[in-house]
């Protein structure tokens, strides 16, 4: 009988006697689990006071878990690894131009009365070319190493693009 | 005791803390608001909801911590340092899910911090039993309790210190409090095979406990 279970995964019951008193026992917690404890008034205010706390005054740290130790360490060694993984194959990947080429990161922003783009991807030069109305181009400038491309911000709702080669 | 150096901080309290909940909390609103709807209003900084919330859970949370193990002693802190925590975090709740289960989980893991701070586990363990009636078991009788339920009850809260730490957090939070398989497994972030593992085997223990004791010493009817 102990083999059948076994096999079907099961635990072999005890003896009746046992069992019933297991579950004797827990029909009477289940039914009355005793009388309610609750918190001294002094503990609350202390709980909320704390709670609300600013963070950064206390060190609030994160959700603890019930990860063994072995299991939190191998986990600290993974994640740096992978980290470090998904890095490169982001940087590896083609953004701009042929395979191979760094990733460009562009930035437009609004300084007064110019727009201002921002590219950066090492010391390389780029070809920007404004484009106005689709099919016309009109070259505006060649950036400098620096990657500071700036361009006149004209008034009215045109649509306006630029191509960075 | 001190279970966290955070809490050891001086607290000024700006007014008698009141005996009675808030607003939010009394038997009439208790009804009306949900706890998604607290939840929110304590995500904004509504400090009633807060207490509310507090109020509405505390009792749950202690008795947790008690089946858990945690001394009558160390209770008060303990709970303190879950809700804390579960406020501090509160952000990371999903609303639409029970936040008592929650809370639950909190205390399971700050009931792991408590034992792992120091050597309660080795003076909590097996001294119950051995001891018969201990500050971790309910002795309170409910109202209309009958001698056998509470002693009954008694034995199964001091079985349980029999248990190791992770089948007692399963046997508790699925016997005892209701939880789904499914649910303890997502409280505990370990698999639904290996909560019917630690299960069969709290199970198995305890009736074994159980029977000795009542052989031993029969229940009274």
């Amino acid at each position: 009988m102990r083999r059948l279970f076994e096999r079907l995964g099961m635990t072999e019951p005890g003896p009746i006697a046992s069992r019933s008193e297991l579950e004797r026992a827990l029909v009477a917690w289940r039914e009355a689990p005793g009388a309610p404890e609750r918190l001294e008034p002094g503990t609350r205010a202390r709980i909320v006071h704390l709670a609300r706390r600013p963070a950064g005054t206390v060190a609030a740290g994160p959700l603890p878990s019930l990860f063994p130790t072995g299991a939190r360490l191998a986990l600290a060694a993974v994640v740096p690894a992978l980290a470090l993984t998904v890095t490169l194959g982001y940087l590896a990947r083609p953004v701009l131009g042929p395979a191979g080429d760094a990733p460009v990161r562009i930035q437009a922003t609004k300084v007064g009365g110019e727009v201002v783009f921002e590219i950066a991807n090492g010391a390389r030069k780029h070809r920007v070319t404004r484009i106005s109305r689709p099919g016309a181009e009109e070259d505006r400038e060649v950036l400098t190493t620096r990657g500071a491309f700036r361009d006149r911000l004209e008034s009215g709702a045109d649509l306006v693009m630029y191509r960075v080669e | 005791m001190s279970v966290r150096t955070d809490l050891d901080a001086p607290v000024r309290v700006d007014a008698e803390p009141a005996t009675e909940p808030a607003a939010p909390a009394t038997a009439e609103t208790r009804d009306v608001v949900s706890d998604d709807a607290l939840v929110r209003a304590a995500r904004a900084g509504d400090e009633r909801a807060f207490e509310a919330l507090l109020v509405r859970h505390e009792a749950g949370v202690l008795r947790v911590l008690r089946l858990l193990g945690v001394r009558r002693d160390d209770r008060e802190d303990v709970a303190q340092e879950v809700f804390v925590r579960v406020f501090r975090h509160l952000d990371g709740f999903r609303t639409g899910r029970p936040f008592g289960a929650w809370t639950w989980r909190i205390a399971v893991n700050a009931t792991h911090d408590w034992r792992a701070g120091s050597a309660r586990e080795r003076r909590t363990a097996a001294a119950a039993w051995e001891a018969g009636p201990e500050s971790t078991v309910s002795t309170d009788p409910g109202p209309g309790d009958g001698l056998e339920a509470t002693d009954l009850r008694r034995r199964l809260e001091a079985a349980l210190d029999h248990l190791s730490e992770r089948e007692r957090a399963v046997f508790v939070l699925l016997e005892m409090e209701g939880l789904t398989a499914r649910e303890v497994a997502g409280a505990l972030s370990i698999t639904s095979i290996t909560v019917r593992r630690h299960l069969g085997r709290a199970r198995e223990r305890l009736q074994r406990v159980l029977a000795e004791a009542a052989e031993k010493n029969p229940a009274p009817r």
